[in-house]
């Protein structure tokens, strides 16, 4: 045991939060940041769930006086809020930020500050609408915020600017942790883990993660088109002036029908890994999952204009979306089938997470028949905006997410206690959430079939749908007890129950390949990993590992080492040295933070001031990586050798920059089909006058991006790209300060503006970027010398000169052809 | 990274197929492209179908190019198959509206 107590205290020392506030304010470690995205989560769960206990008090009875209409708006909208952005995705990103390095056997994930600076973020955001609803003024055009409803005329006050604002910077915290999720799935696993081996929790999340990063520009670029319409009257979605609000409702459900999926499939991932442990045997079907949830991933972004219907959409556009509508539902029965295949197989056992596991299927199942419902067009038209809408979506999410998170807490709530359980508490607070439920939103469906439509405040007594009300209300109430026992238990449980032992339910992956509760370092060295439940052949692994018989055993230079893999096969590839503990995720989130302040205040003025703050933190924090002398190949145990990432072409940092530009990516494709939709579609074009077209500018522009894109490719110059960026920039800025119509006229000029500004902007990161590594080069940084960076900055300059010379060339060709 | 891509070009390709189809079929009403006849069905139907077969015909040469070498256990390359004739057949399904319902009603 002396060798493993060594190695323990050695490598807390390397890895450990110091005590008192600098350590709390200061921690990167992935243990200590899930589980506070956890507990934020589970405190705006509460919250959202108190709003609901309004709700359903409100409308127990006809013609409650306890809240009026505008108070209600608020209601409804801040709980449909909360629970999707602030509750739902955040604790999916806090579980699997705690829980995926354990899986995959690694000692943290690829980017630790950024896990930490997207849960500032998430809780500054999320702050924000709270103060706005302390204040009396939340949001209150619905959780999602339709034009015109949403628009100044309709909504003058500050209320919906809390929502933009507020959910943007939250999604920033999801943009960030996507890429953070992905990058370390892929890359940072045990040696020998190929994409086989993987825990198929792995496969749920890498496929959550992707839908995430194509999913939310589009709600963030709709975000900032309306904040932009609000702020300075640029009218996107105003039809007076050449705008459409079913353009806001396309950018929405372009994120919304996936939303859905990406919170169901976390979940699914927890079904997936308790079920065959309740079961005592494998999952059935590996790869059969596998390509469901691949295929689920794709096929759900197939979904959107489901939500728009009866918008007056052609028959055939229609009959696109029904007909994907049908087919996801083929890949969520393959893993229904697995599921009971698995159980069938297995010896299953009534332990605590399986009750709450049976009480997902049973709700998820009957929401998915009522999906099948609403996805036929015909009767879609009879249920629209009434409560068996809202029945329906709840027993979705409710029975597609908080059951399976619920197991998820009573299976794994023992690895982050280290206590054992043993309460019986648990099995009341079931019963109580599950009738409470059922009770609750079953009536509704009812009600809804009846005719009441979704969103009232009050409903006359005299049309028979008071009793149901009246006791939907009450199945509320009892859920909402349920609940408060669940809370009692999960205290008791932290406060009083007995240490557990190793591995309690007898499991195979690796996250119970280590002391409970998990040290900050996770495993003192990383296991060869040739089975997809290394823990079944090696029970002992734990304590193997713990004794440094495997690799990275031993701490050198006070670096925190991890290995990270050659992705499909799982081979070691390199030595990846994260940063330490550091303040710069809290001031890039509190610089971030005093711009949406601003913003939200009006003093648009100053807004500049932090982004350019922002943008000094960002230099800072790339500029402390990393040092001016090479290692070489280094000894990892076993007689095997590696370079540190610093050194090496493929580090995570590239690909963390290339899965932010495919997110960006698609940021800027939803702005170009902004830009044809208003085009085409919307009333009140062409526009009334036209851009000034001028070739001279036009070819500056183009010869820049030519330039930028032929010179210094191979020998990884810079200078010359830069340059040629910059004459790009000249271009951008010149068309839209001289040549370019007012952004207020009419949507055209606003859509110019923003589509030049974006392509502006990213010319000036990459001009930025470029000088970056320049500077860094001639300093003698390895990783500019040897390693990637020089291969980052060529990627945002071949992106920004791509999405620079389209918007150029794209807002000059109209005009031109004209 | 590569073979993880290869294991959805199928689905990737299906994506692409389907908002080509949904934008072709916006733009063509929005230039009237279903008034203008060519003799038997529309402008606007005949790009539209003629876009259905291409996809579906890529997506069948793709499933061919995928199939994998009998008795293979690698992982990566049947998932690339299956993802392929996924692909081929959510395009066949999705996209069969494109022969007979009403393009701009
Ligand atoms: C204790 C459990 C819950 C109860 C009693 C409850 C109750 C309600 C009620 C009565 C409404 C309809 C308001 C109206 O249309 O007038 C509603 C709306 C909504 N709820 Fe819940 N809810 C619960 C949990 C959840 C959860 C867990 C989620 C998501 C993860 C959720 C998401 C939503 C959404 C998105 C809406 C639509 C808001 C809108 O129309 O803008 N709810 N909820």
């Amino acid at each position: 045991m002396t060798q493993a107590l060594r190695l323990h205290r050695a490598f807390e020392r390397i890895w450990g939060t110091p005590r008192g506030w600098r350590g709390t304010l200061s921690t990167v470690n992935h243990s200590t940041l899930g589980v506070r995205l956890m507990v934020t989560a589970f405190a705006f769960f509460l919250i959202g769930g108190v709003l609901a206990m309004l709700i359903r008090a409100q409308l127990a009875t006809p013609g409650s006086a306890f809240a009026g209409p505008d108070i209600y708006n608020q209601l409804f909208t801040m709980h449909g809020s909360i629970m999707m952005f602030l509750f739902a995705i955040p604790m999916f990103e806090g579980f699997a930020i705690y829980m995926l390095p354990k899986m995959l056997g690694a000692r943290d994930l690829a980017f630790p500050r950024m896990t930490a600076y997207g849960w500032w973020c998430y809780l500054f955001g999320g702050s924000l609408l709270l103060i706005a609803m302390v204040l009396g003024v939340a949001p209150d055009a619905g959780w999602f915020m339709y034009t015109p409803l949403s628009s100044k005329p309709y909504s003058p006050g500050i209320n919906s600017d809390f929502w933009l604002l507020g959910i943007t910077f939250v999604e920033i915290s999801a943009i960030v942790t996507a890429v953070d999720i992905v990058v370390s799935i892929l890359k940072l696993r045990a040696p020998g883990m190929s994409l086989d081996r993987m825990p198929l929790f792995a496969w749920y999340m890498l496929v959550t993660a992707m839908m995430m990063l194509i999913g939310f520009p589009p709600l963030i670029l709709g975000s900032i088109l309306l904040e932009l319409e609000r702020a300075f009257g640029w009218p996107f979605f105003d039809a007076e002036r050449g705008g459409d609000s079913l353009l806001w409702q396309h950018l929405f459900w372009l994120f919304g029908h996936p939303e859905v999926y990406i919170i169901f499939l976390p979940a699914a991932g927890v079904v997936s890994t308790i079920l065959p442990v309740m079961a005592r045997t494998r999952i059935l079907g590996y790869g059969w999952i596998v390509g469901a949830i691949l295929a689920l991933g794709f096929l759900s972004f197939g979904l959107w204009v489901h939500h728009m219907f009866t918008v007056g959409i052609p028959h055939m556009a229609l009959a696109f979306f029904s007909a994907a509508s049908t087919l996801v539902a083929i890949p969520t029965g393959v893993q229904i089938f697995a599921w009971l295949g698995t159980l069938w197989a297995g010896r299953p056992q009534m332990k605590l997470p399986m009750l709450y596991l049976v009480g997902f299927f049973v709700t998820f199942v009957m929401g998915g028949l009522t999906g099948v419902m609403v996805a036929v067009v015909p009767f879609d038209w009879q249920a629209h905006d009434t409560a068996f809408v809202t029945a329906h979506l709840h027993y979705v999410l409710f029975g597609g997410f908080v059951f399976p998170m619920l197991a998820a807490t009573y299976y794994w709530l023992g690895h982050v206690t280290g206590r054992q359980y043993s309460y019986t508490l648990g099995k009341a607070a079931f019963w109580l959430i599950f009738i409470g439920f059922h009770l609750t939103f079953f009536l509704m469906h009812i009600v809804g079939l009846l005719g009441q439509p979704r969103r009232i405040d009050t409903y006359p007594a005299d049309i028979g749908w008071t009793g149901y009300n009246l006791l939907s209300s009450v199945g509320g109430f009892v859920t909402a007890i349920g609940f408060g026992l669940f809370v009692i238990d999960l205290l008791l449980q932290f406060f009083h129950a007995p240490r557990t032992r190793r591995n309690p339910w007898g499991a195979g992956t690796l996250e119970w390949a280590m002391m409970l509760p998990p040290p900050s370092y996770n495993i003192a060295s990383l296991p060869q990993v040739d089975d997809r439940e290394p823990l079944e052949a090696a029970p002992d692994l734990a304590l193997s590992l713990a004794r440094g018989e495997g690799y990275l055993a031993e701490p050198r230079n006070n670096w925190r080492e991890t290995l990270a893999v050659e992705t499909a096969s799982g081979r070691i590839d390199h030595i990846v040295v994260l940063p330490g503990n550091t303040l710069l995720p809290l001031w890039t989130a509190l610089v971030t933070g005093a711009f949406f302040v601003l913003m939200l205040l009006g003093l648009y003025a100053w807004a500049p001031v932090p982004l350019i703050g922002v943008a000094a933190l960002g230099w800072r924090w790339a500029w402390v990586q990393g040092g001016k002398q090479p290692f070489g190949k280094l000894p990892i145990g076993f007689g095997d050798e590696a370079c540190v990432h610093a050194e090496v072409q493929g580090s995570p940092g590239w690909w963390g920059n290339v899965f932010f530009l495919s997110a960006n990516g698609t940021f800027f494709g939803s702005l170009l089909f902004g830009y044809a939709f208003l085009w085409t579609i919307a009333p009140n074009w062409p526009p009334p006058e036209l851009l000034t077209p001028s070739v001279p500018i036009l070819a500056i522009g183009v010869a820049g991006a030519a330039v930028a894109a032929l010179f210094g490719r191979r020998v990884r110059a810079l200078k010359g790209p830069v340059a040629g960026l910059a004459a790009l920039f000249v271009a951008l800025i010149a068309t839209v300060w001289l040549l370019a119509p007012s952004p207020t006229s009419h949507a055209y000029g606003a859509v110019l503006a923003v589509l030049l500004g974006y392509g502006a902007l990213h010319v000036a990161l990459a001009i930025l970027i470029g000088m970056f590594v320049v500077r860094r080069r001639g300093a003698g940084y390895v990783a500019a010398t040897l390693g990637a960076e020089p291969r980052i900055a060529r990627l945002w300059i071949d992106y920004a000169l791509a999405t620079g010379a389209t918007a150029l060339i794209g807002a000059h060709m109209p005009a031109l052809l004209a | 990274m590569t073979p993880l891509l290869r294991s959805v070009s199928g689905l990737i390709l299906w994506a692409v197929a389907f908002s080509a189809i949904y934008a072709i079929q916006g733009l063509s009403c929005a230039l009237g492209w279903d008034a203008i006849g060519l003799g038997g069905p529309s402008l606007a139907r005949s790009i539209l179908i003629a876009t259905y077969i291409v996809s579906v015909t890529i997506l069948a040469w793709l499933c061919w190019r995928l199939r994998p070498s009998s008795g293979t256990r690698d992982f990566l390359a049947i998932l690339a198959f299956a993802s392929s004739v996924i692909g081929l057949l959510s395009t066949i399904y999705t996209g069969l509206p494109v022969f007979w319902l009403s393009i701009c009603s």
